[in-house]
C-alpha cells in the first residue's frame, strides 16, 4: 500500500497547477471504500483489493474504517455520500441482510449497485486443543443434551452471523449454552483457555494462528471447499447428530463491493472493469489463499440472486437467536 | 493531570468570572444534564426496545444508569463540600494579570463559522480567510506574517493532508479543489 | 520473552520509514516539549490522526517518541528561560536554571538532555523485562479480574497526587458515561444516539481528545494574553563534555531511573511526582557542599533521568494490562486499539511483533534523543522565540484537519468544538480533564467486563467476592477511594488532635 504518496506531496508544495473544475474523465481524484469494521485481517483485505484496483484506475482508493452498530453506520455513510461512482461500499452480508432483517436499518441490498463479490469467510466450533471432554462434535452435543444451559461459549458479538451460525445448530440439536459476548476472538481466546468459556466459534485465519491452542470440531457448511480450506475437519452436513439448515453462503461471512444506486452507468462500468482486473491479479488471489479465506469473485448479474438467497435463508434463521434466548431463560 | 497540565493553568485565569455564587456550581448543575437524559432515555427508548431488562445481555441501561447514579451522588457531594468549604476556596481562581475574555471569545466563534463554512467554501477558500482572520483577532498587525501564514498553512495542509494522506477536503459547494 | 518479543519487533520495526517516523516523532516531541504550555500530551494529540496513515508499528513509534522527546523536551525551557515547558520539568528548575545563572546553560542542557535518554533507556529496559511478565500473570485473568482492574487504574488517576479528588472522580465517571454513547457492544441497543446515525459509535476519541484538550489550550493561551511578545532567548551552545558530567553520577542516575520508573508504573502518580521524588531522595544523599537549589548538577540528573524513565514505566501497565497510567498513556493506548490490537495479555500472544516494535521504538526514540538534543538544541531554542501568535494558528488548524481526516466527517469537527467548549468549561472551575480521556478509553473495557462477569457468575454480584484476585483489587480499590474521599480531612483532624493535645 502506498502509505506515502511522494510525488503528489511534491506537487502539492509546488502547487502550479490551477484549481481545475472541468470533467474530465472517470475518475478524476481519490476513491474512498466505506469498510463497516475496525482495522483488522478483514480491513487488510479489503486494502488488498483497494490496492489493486488503484494501481488499475490510476488513481488512490482508500478503505475507511467506519464501524459500528454491526456495520449499520458504514452502510448508512455509504447511502448519504453523493452516489458519483467515489464512494464503494464494501457490503458486508451483516449490515446488508442480517441488520436489514432485524430492522435495525430501512434498507437492504437492493439500494446498491453491484461491482463483484470479494471475500467469504467460513465458520467453525472450535474448542481448547486439550478438552477431552469433547474429542469431537456429536460429544458436545451429547454433552449439553446431558446439561442444558451448562456451557459457555462465544461467537465474539452478540448477533452476528457466527452467532446465527451457532443459534441454528443449538435449535437444530435442541440443546442451548451461554453466550458471552467479546469484541474480538482473541481476547475470548484467552478465556477459553482460562476455563471460563467451554466452546466457541472460529474462522480459519483465527484458527491457524492459534494451531497450538485450538482444535476444530465442526465447520458449519455443506461446502467441500469449506472443508479443504480448515484443513479436513468433518463439515456439519455430514454430521449424524444434527440436520444442519444453513447451506451455501449463508452460514458464512461475505461482502460485495458496491455503490450507491443512482452512480451514472458509465461510472459503474469503470469500477466494475478495475474490480475483475483486480480480481485476477496473483497477489490478491494470493492472499485471500494466505488468510484462508475463499475469494468469491461473483459477477454483478449473480448478485441479486445470490444475495435473495442467503436473506431467505437467514429470514428464519435469525429466530434461532430468539429460540435461544427463550431456552436459555426457561432453564435458568 | 500531572502531564498534561499546561503552565497556564498555574497563572489562573479567570477574572471575567461573574461573582454571582451560583457560577461556581455551574459544573455540577449542568452535569446533572447528562445524568437526566441517560434516565430519560433509559425510560423511554431502551425500555420500549426492550433494552433496559432481562439479562445482561439484553439490558444496556443497567450500566449507564449506575454510572448517572453515582455521578449524581458524586456532585451532590461536590455542591456540598463547595458549600461548606467557603466562597474564597472554590474553583474561581484569582485572576492573572492579562486576561481577554472578549478576544477569546472572538477566536471561538471563528472556530465555530470555519466549522459552518468549510463545507459551504471548501477548504481551499475557506482556510486562508479563517487563518487570516485569526491573526488579525489576536493582534498580529505585521504585514509579512499576515499574507504569508493564510497561504502557508493553506498550502502545508494541502500537501499533507491530501498529497500526503489522500484525505478528501472539503471541495465546497463550488467544488474547487486542486488534484495533486 | 522479552527478547523474543524484540526480535520479532525488529521486523516491523527495522523499516526506514518506522526508523524515521520515531526520529520525526522525537524531534517534534522535543520542539512540543521546549514550547511553555504544551506538553507531550499536546504533541501525541496533534499527531494522532496523522499517524494513522501509517502502518501500525511505524505510528506507534511516532507517538511513542513524542512522549519521550515531549517529556524531555520541558527541560530547555525550564533552564534557560526558569519556565519550564512541561509541568513534569518544574522539578528541573530547582538545580537547571540556577546553573544557567551561573554561565552554565549549555552544560545544564546537555546533562538534562544525557540523563534524559540514560533514564529513558534504563526504564525502557525494566519495560521490556517486565511487561511481558506481567502479561503472562495477567492470562490467569478473566472479565471479572479486568473489571477491578479498569476501575482501580480510573479511580487511582482521580486520586493520586491531586488537589481535587472528588472532581476528578466526576470527570472520570463523566469519561466513562462518553464511552456508553453509541451501540452497545453486547446488545447492539443503540444508546443516546437520539436518532443520530454519526453516533452509532460513539463520539471519536480523537474529536473527543482534540476538543478537550487542544481546542480548550488555545482558548485559555488567547485569554491569558501575551501572544504578540517573543522571550529573549540567549544563545546556548552543547558541548558533549555534558556526557563526562553525567559520568560523575552514576548512582544517582540509576536510582532516580529506578524511582522514575517505579512511579510511572503506577496509575496517577506519573512524571511530576517521579521527578520530585527522585530529586528528594537525591538531595537527602548529597554532602551540603553539591549545593543543591544553587545548581547541583546532580539535581539536573535526578530531575531528567526520572521522569523520562517514568514514561517508560506508564507502558508497563498500559502495554501488559491494559491500563494506562495518565492521559498520554490512554492517547497511546486508544491509538493501539483503533489499530486493531488490544493490549493486554492478547497483544504479547497475538501481536509479539507489534509489542516488540514498541519496545524497540521507546529505546530507539531515547538514543534518538540524545543525538536530536545535541545536534540541535539550537532550533529547538530558536522555537521559543516563537510568538504565539503565529503558533495558534497553526495548532488551530492541526486540530480541525486532523479531526476532519479520520473519517472525512464534518460531524466529528462539530463534536471536537463541543468537547472543547466543555474542556474550556470544566477547566475553568478546577476539573481534571485527563480522568474524561481515561474514562472514555477504558469505559467499553469496563462496561463489557461488567456484563460479562454477571453472565459468567451463576447468582450475580457474587462473582465480584467470591474470586481471590478480584477480591483484593477491589478491596484495594475502595481502600483508594476512602483515602481520595476522606483522607485529607482524617489528616486535618489527626493534625489538630495531636496539636490539642500538645
Amino acid at each position: 500500500m502506498p502509505i506515502f504518496n511522494l510525488k503528489s506531496a511534491l506537487a502539492g508544495l509546488a502547487l502550479a497547477a490551477a484549481a481545475t473544475t472541468a470533467q474530465a474523465e472517470f475518475p478524476e481524484r481519490d476513491i474512498e471504500v466505506i469498510f463497516p469494521w475496525p482495522p483488522g485481517v478483514t480491513m487488510t483485505s479489503s486494502q488488498v483489493m483497494a490496492e489493486a484496483m488503484s494501481e488499475e484506475l490510476g488513481v488512490n482508493v482508500t478503505v475507511i474504517s467506519t464501524p459500528g452498530g454491526t456495520g449499520v453506520k458504514a452502510m448508512e455513510t455509504a447511502m448519504n455520500r453523493p452516489a458519483d461512482g467515489y464512494t464503494i461500499f464494501d457490503g458486508w452480508v451483516a449490515p446488508m441482510v442480517v441488520q436489514s432483517l432485524l430492522g435495525n436499518i430501512d434498507a437492504d441490498h437492493t439500494a446498491f449497485t453491484p461491482l463483484y463479490a470479494l471475500g467469504a469467510v467460513p465458520n467453525s466450533v472450535i474448542v481448547r486443543a486439550d478438552d477431552d471432554r469433547f474429542p469431537d462434535f456429536e460429544s458436545l452435543v451429547q454433552y449439553m443434551k446431558d446439561n442444558p444451559g451448562d456451557l459457555r461459549y462465544t461467537s465474539g458479538a452478540y448477533g452476528n452471523l457466527p452467532h446465527v451460525g451457532l443459534a441454528n445448530m443449538f435449535k437444530a440439536t435442541d440443546t442451548v449454552a451461554q453466550h458471552v459476548p467479546y469484541a474480538g476472538l482473541e481476547e475470548a481466546l484467552k478465556d477459553m483457555r482460562g476455563g471460563i468459556l467451554d466452546f466457541m466459534a472460529g474462522n480459519p485465519g483465527f484458527v491457524r494462528a492459534n494451531s497450538e491452542h485450538v482444535r476444530v470440531l465442526t465447520a458449519l457448511s455443506d461446502l467441500q471447499s469449506v472443508q479443504d480450506i480448515f484443513g479436513g475437519v468433518p463439515l456439519i452436513a455430514e454430521s449424524e447428530a444434527v440436520d444442519y439448515p444453513l447451506t451455501g453462503l449463508a452460514p458464512m461471512g461475505w461482502s460485495w463491493y458496491v455503490v450507491p444506486n443512482g452512480t451514472p452507468e458509465e461510472h459503474v462500468e469503470v469500477l466494475r472493469e478495475a474490480m475483475a482486473a483486480a480480481l485476477e491479479r496473483p497477489e490478491v488471489k494470493g492472499y485471500f489463499e494466505s488468510i484462508g479465506r475463499p475469494l468469491l469473485g461473483y459477477p454483478p448479474e449473480d448478485y441479486i440472486e445470490t444475495v435473495d438467497a442467503v436473506r431467505e435463508q437467514l429470514s428464519t434463521a435469525t429466530d434461532a437467536i430468539e429460540w435461544e434466548a427463550e431456552k436459555l431463560g426457561s432453564i435458568q | 493531570m500531572a502531564r498534561s497540565k499546561p503552565p497556564s493553568d498555574a497563572t489562573q485565569l479567570g477574572s471575567g468570572l461573574p461573582k454571582h455564587p451560583i457560577w461556581r456550581h455551574m459544573p455540577a448543575v449542568l452535569l446533572t444534564v447528562p445524568c437526566g437524559l441517560v434516565f430519560y432515555e433509559a425510560a423511554t427508548t431502551l425500555t420500549e426496545q426492550g433494552y433496559a431488562s432481562g439479562t445482561p445481555i439484553s439490558n444496556a441501561a443497567l450500566y449507564p444508569r449506575l454510572l448517572a447514579g453515582v455521578l449524581l451522588a458524586l456532585l451532590a457531594l461536590q455542591v456540598v463540600s463547595d458549600v461548606r468549604s467557603g466562597p474564597e476556596a472554590a474553583g474561581a481562581e484569582p485572576a492573572a494579570a492579562p486576561d481577554r475574555p472578549g478576544q477569546m471569545a472572538y477566536a471561538a466563534l471563528g472556530m465555530v463559522a470555519y466549522v459552518l463554512l468549510l463545507p459551504v467554501l471548501g477548504f481551499l477558500l475557506a482556510t486562508p480567510v479563517f487563518v487570516l482572520a485569526l491573526l488579525l483577532t489576536l493582534g498580529d498587525r505585521n504585514p509579512v506574517t499576515l499574507a504569508a501564514l493564510p497561504l502557508g498553512v493553506t498550502l502545508g495542509c494541502l500537501a499533507v493532508f491530501q498529497g500526503l494522506f489522500n484525505v478528501n477536503l472539503p471541495r465546497g459547494l463550488l467544488g474547487i479543489a486542486v488534484n495533486l | 520473552m522479552g527478547i523474543d518479543a524484540l526480535i520479532a519487533g525488529w521486523e516491523l520495526f527495522g523499516t526506514p520509514l518506522a526508523i524515521a517516523m520515531t526520529i520525526f516523532g522525537c524531534f517534534l516531541g522535543l520542539i512540543i516539549g521546549v514550547m511553555p504550555g504544551l506538553g507531550p500530551l499536546m504533541g501525541i494529540i496533534l499527531l494522532l490522526p496523522a499517524v494513522f496513515h501509517l502502518p501500525p508499528v511505524a505510528a506507534m513509534g511516532a507517538l511513542i517518541a513524542i512522549f519521550v522527546g515531549g517529556s524531555c523536551g520541558g527541560a530547555v525551557s525550564a533552564i534557560v528561560l526558569r519556565i519550564p515547558g512541561t509541568p513534569i520539568a518544574a522539578a528541573t528548575l530547582l538545580d537547571g536554571y540556577p546553573m544557567a545563572q551561573k554561565g552554565r546553560a549549555g552544560e545544564a542542557i546537555g546533562l538534562a538532555i544525557s540523563a534524559s535518554a540514560v533514564g529513558g533507556i534504563i526504564g525502557g529496559i525494566i519495560l521490556i523485562a517486565l511487561a511481558p511478565v506481567l502479561a503472562d500473570f495477567a492470562l490467569r485473568f478473566g472479565p471479572p479480574e479486568y473489571f477491578a482492574l479498569t476501575l482501580l487504574g480510573l479511580i487511582a488517576i482521580a486520586v493520586v497526587g491531586r488537589e481535587a479528588p472528588l472532581k476528578g472522580f466526576i470527570t472520570g465517571v463523566l469519561g466513562l458515561l462518553i464511552a456508553t454513547i453509541g451501540t452497545d457492544a453486547i446488545s447492539n441497543a443503540q444508546r443516546f444516539t437520539f436518532g443520530h446515525f454519526e453516533l452509532s459509535s460513539g463520539f471519536h476519541i480523537v474529536a473527543i481528545v482534540v476538543g478537550l484538550f487542544a481546542v480548550s489550550e488555545v482558548l485559555f493561551q488567547v485569554r491569558g494574553g501575551g501572544l504578540l511578545e517573543a522571550p529573549k532567548v540567549p544563545r546556548v551552545r552543547i558541548s558533549l563534555f555534558s556526557l563526562v558530567l553525567l559520568l560523575k553520577h552514576p548512582v544517582n542516575l540509576v536510582r532516580s531511573s529506578a524511582i522514575g520508573t517505579f512511579f510511572g508504573s503506577l496509575p496517577g502518580a506519573g512524571g511530576v511526582i517521579s521527578a520530585f521524588s527522585s530529586y528528594a531522595v537525591a538531595k537527602a544523599q548529597a554532602r551540603p557542599e553539591d549545593g543543591y537549589g544553587e545548581g547541583a548538577e546532580g539535581g539536573v540528573v535526578a530531575t531528567e533521568a526520572a521522569n523520562n524513565a517514568s514514561a517508560g514505566g506508564t507502558l508497563i501497565p498500559t502495554m501488559a494490562l491494559g491500563v494506562p497510567g495518565d492521559a498520554s498513556a490512554a492517547v497511546l493506548m486508544s491509538a493501539l486499539i483503533l489499530f486493531g490490537y488490544f493490549p493486554g495479555p492478547e497483544l504479547f500472544e497475538q501481536n509479539l511483533d507489534v509489542a516488540g516494535g514498541m519496545f524497540l521504538a521507546y529505546i530507539f526514540a531515547n538514543v534518538a534523543l540524545a543525538g536530536l538534543g545535541f545536534l540541535m538544541t539550537p532550533v529547538f531554542l530558536s522555537v521559543l522565540r516563537l510568538r504565539k501568535v503565529h503558533l495558534l494558528p497553526v495548532v488551530v488548524m492541526l486540530s480541525v484537519m486532523g479531526t476532519f481526516a479520520l473519517q472525512s466527517s464534518v460531524f466529528d469537527l462539530w463534536s471536537m468544538l463541543g468537547f472543547g467548549a466543555l474542556g474550556y468549561f470544566l477547566r475553568l472551575h478546577g476539573y481534571p480533564l485527563a480522568p474524561i480521556v481515561i474514562g472514555v478509553v477504558l469505559g467499553p473495557i469496563c462496561e463489557s467486563n461488567f456484563r460479562r462477569s454477571l453472565l459468567i457468575s451463576r447468582d450475580g454480584l457474587s462473582i465480584f467476592w467470591e474470586r481471590e484476585i478480584t477480591f483484593t483489587i477491589l478491596l484495594v480499590t475502595v481502600l483508594v477511594v476512602l483515602w481520595g474521599l476522606v483522607g485529607k480531612g482524617v489528616s486535618r483532624w489527626l493534625k489538630r488532635q495531636f496539636q490539642r493535645a500538645t
